[in-house]
């Protein structure tokens, strides 16, 4: 569904210096799969997802949906692709001056969708989230769970075939989190849709993706499904963050990286337990 | 007289208002989306009105008052009286309008403008249905901001025969020392432009989610 080939972007920083946040990055999202990319911060995980609907134009590199070349696309026929692609946000990025009816609405009325079509459209999705009664809400008056609910919403409204996800579930608490994830993971299976998910939490790829890939500085450390790969990490980073991730949880929160590679590895055996 | 005057002062304010607006807002919002990383990037079109509005608003209003008359006499047919007033009064309130409204929608969060450019909104979509809406609550402070200014340059513009409450204060106030006529004035003044800024918080808040 998803061909990423040979994908570079470079950034000129301010002080016009080049920052390279991908490299060769080749990936294949199969269709109807829940896709996890994982890494830590500055990796390059949002340019990438970026790159997918063009917020992030390529430096090199081929990107093809449905075997439709978009890093050529501009004006029109970029629209045209972006419709058929939702993405939600660690943020939410909801209007502000919109109740959650017609954020929802928004996609569809940027689209041309008649008003009559509109409502029937909203109110199933408002049902699919479970927002039947916040229709009127401000963003203001919803809490974090609910305003990503909004966001899913929107992002489904004009049927795309691809969900974009950009740590959706980084801002909020454990409990909404799996919450939002087991409707993410509903919604995949119902639908069918295809789920590119950028994350920075092993729990997050563990519960909803199928296939993960490992990014750091940049390029595709490894990649593969998800319970193999989390079982039988093949690199210093997937073990490492795999590991982190349970410092962390030992420790309670605070990170510490053990320097014996011995001990990282009898302790992500002990990760391997808990996971499988 | 003084009802006169006031009459005259809410006519010139008004459409002072009205008229800065309608060339205030579409240029502020030019400023922003041709700005460098903006959605309609032309870094020259931006530069050359980034001039113009800094030059107008760095001319005081006295002085330009005077220095357009040719202008304000081709525009009204005459450089004197309350209609005449509104043409500088506007030309110096439309850089001000033009540098609130690039402010306030500066504002707006670059996430929902992101999130629009990922749905397919177009640059003209993202104007009319993000970045104006969003922005309104601050806008509505910024006009009511303008409004109130040029209640006070309105009373300038009536030391050239503008008409209104200035007029009326230079008239009776400083040239036959009434006091009592100047005081009736600033009361007026006070109570106007306190108005003008309650009806203002009020559709501010009105605007707010
Ligand atoms: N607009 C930009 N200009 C310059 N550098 C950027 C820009 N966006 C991202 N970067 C850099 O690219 C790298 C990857 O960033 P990002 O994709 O946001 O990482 P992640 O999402 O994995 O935390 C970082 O080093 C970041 O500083
Ligand atoms: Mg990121």
């Amino acid at each position: 569904m998803i061909r990423i080939r040979q994908l570079q972007k470079v950034f000129t920083d301010a002080r016009g210096g080049r920052v390279i946040a991908l490299e060769n990055v080749n990936l294949h999202v199969k269709r109807g799969e829940v896709f996890g990319i994982i890494g830590p911060s500055g990796a390059g995980k949002s340019t990438l997802l970026r790159c997918i609907n063009m917020l992030e134009r390529p430096t090199q590199g081929s990107i093809t949906i449905d075997g439709t070349e978009v890093t050529g696309l501009k004006g029109r026929d970029l629209r045209i692709i972006r419709r058929q692609m939702g993405m939600i946000f660690q943020h939410f990025n909801l209007l502000s001056s919109r109740t959650t009816y017609r954020n929802i609405a928004f996609p569809l009325e940027i689209s041309g969708v008649s008003d009559y079509e509109t409502k029937e459209r909203v109110e199933q999705l408002l049902a699919l989230v479970g927002l039947e009664d916040k229709a009127k809400a401000y963003p203001s008056e919803l809490s974090g769970g609910q305003k990503q609910r909004v966001g899913i919403a929107r992002a489904l409204a004009t049927n795309p075939k691809i969900l974009l996800c950009d740590e959706a579930t980084s801002a909020l608490d454990p409990r909404t989190t799996r919450s939002i994830l087991g409707l993410l993971k509903s919604i995949n299976k119902e639908y069918g849709l295809t789920i590119v998910m950028v994350t920075h939490q092993v729990e997050a790829v563990k519960q909803a993706c199928h296939s993960v890939a490992v990014i750091e500085r940049g390029k595709v450390v490894e990649q593969g499904r998800t319970e193999e790969l989390f079982s039988r990490p093949g690199t210093e980073t997937t073990r490492g963050f795999l590991e982190n991730i349970r410092v962390a949880e030992v420790s309670g929160g605070s990170f510490k990286k053990p320097g014996d590679t011995c001990e990282v590895q009898s302790r992500a055996k002990e990760v391997i337990k808990d996971v499988c | 007289m003084f009802v006169d005057a006031l009459w005259q002062t809410v006519y010139m304010v008004g459409l002072s208002v009205v008229i800065s607006s309608l060339w205030g807002i579409p240029l502020g919002l030019i400023l922003v989306i041709t700005d460098t990383g903006g959605i309609a990037e032309n870094i020259a079109l931006n530069r050359v009105l980034a001039f113009i509005v800094n030059t107008t608003r760095s001319i005081p209003f006295v002085i330009l008052m005077f220095a357009i008359i040719p202008f304000t006499r081709f525009i009204t047919g005459s450089a004197i009286g309350a209609t005449a007033a509104i043409v500088p009064l506007s030309v110096a309130a439309i850089p001000f309008v033009a540098r609130v409204v690039e402010t306030s929608v500066r504002e707006v969060d670059s996430g929902v403008i992101e999130a629009a450019q990922a749905m397919g909104a177009s640059p003209l979509q993202i104007i009319v249905k993000v970045l104006v809406p969003e922005a309104l609550p601050a806008i509505i402070a910024g006009i009511t901001l303008t409004a109130v200014n040029l209640i006070g340059y309105s009373a300038m513009a009536g030391a050239i025969g503008g008409g209104g409450l200035g007029d009326l204060a230079i008239r009776y106030g400083y040239q036959r020392f009434d006091m009592r006529v100047l005081a009736i004035i600033v009361v007026i003044l006070i109570v106007f432009v306190q108005g003008t800024q309650l009806i203002g918080d009020y559709i501010a808040k009105k605007v707010t989610h």
